[in-house]
């Protein structure tokens, strides 16, 4: 029991910088909605698009990229999770400083972007656009899903 | 008094944290600008300087940005040996961008607020 007691204290008595298993998740602002996809869709249809239009429907772009005759407004949301597994002799305070030396370390990142490009002519008309929607792919990452899964039950 | 003693103890097993990080002030209204009409000159006395210029082939796009950042933590027993550690961050923005022609005459605006959904 002293023991015991005496490997707890010496266990609060130190401090360590990581965890043996995390999860980090980031996402930026919304890029775009739903309805304001289907509001430039509909814009779209009802004839010649420019500019002003497209920054009154989507508002403004994350980003602008000018080309040799025109423009492309960007509008985008990143995300990136994390999960890393961390069995490390210097996260255990009990042994005093320790070099930081991993008995087993794996780390996964996961990014993906949601991303909509709309293409001006040098005079300011809508040429084109293309839409990726990469965020809810989260099938071949252990990281996309955990820092998604997390992310949904504490919402 | 048992379940006073398990919460105690989750308590003393966990630690939280939460940051924010604010960057620029509230993005101005709009208001008495005319599309058509209003010149950069007319913008700048209304809203002052943006904080970002964009050039283009047709003229210039000006925006006021404001963002802000959160970041919040969970660490399970934050002692000796974290166990489990889960953060999540996220970045919104409030945007009004103004786009002028190659005369500076306002043509369009575009307004985008964020930074206070989910009381953010």
């Amino acid at each position: 029991m002293i023991r015991l007691a005496l490997l707890l204290g010496a266990a609060l008595s130190t401090g360590c910088a990581e965890a043996i298993f995390s999860i980090g998740s980031y996402r930026t602002h919304d890029a775009y909605t739903e309805a304001s996809l289907g509001e430039f869709v509909k814009l779209q249809a009802e004839g010649p698009v420019f500019k002003a239009d497209v920054l009154a429907t989507l508002g403004p772009p994350i980003d602008v990229i000018s080309q040799d005759a025109g423009e492309i407004f960007v509008y985008r949301r990143q995300a990136r999770d994390t999960r890393t597994i961390n069995v490390n002799p210097s996260i255990v305070g009990l042994f005093g400083p320790t070099p930081p030396i991993p008995i087993y370390f794996v780390s996964e990142t996961s990014g993906r972007d949601d991303t909509l490009m709309v293409f001006f002519d040098s005079q300011g008309q809508l040429r084109g656009d293309c839409v990726n929607l990469g965020i809810a792919n989260t099938r071949r990452s252990e990281a996309a899903r955990g820092g998604e899964g997390a992310r949904e039950r504490l919402e | 008094m048992k379940r006073v003693a398990s919460l105690l103890l989750l308590g003393l097993l966990s630690g939280c944290s939460l940051a924010y990080v604010e960057v620029g002030v509230p993005v101005p209204e709009a208001t008495g600008l005319e599309i058509g009409r209003s010149t950069k000159t007319d913008v700048l006395e209304a809203l002052g300087p943006p904080r970002l210029v964009r050039r283009q082939f047709d003229g210039d796009l000006y925006t006021w940005r404001r963002t802000k950042k959160r970041k919040r933590s969970l660490t399970i027993f934050p002692y000796a040996v974290k166990a489990f550690s889960y953060s999540d961050s996220d970045s919104r923005r409030d945007d009004l961008s103004l786009l002028f022609d190659r005369e500076g005459i306002l043509r369009g605006i575009g307004r985008r607020l964020e930074t206070e959904e989910d009381g953010g």
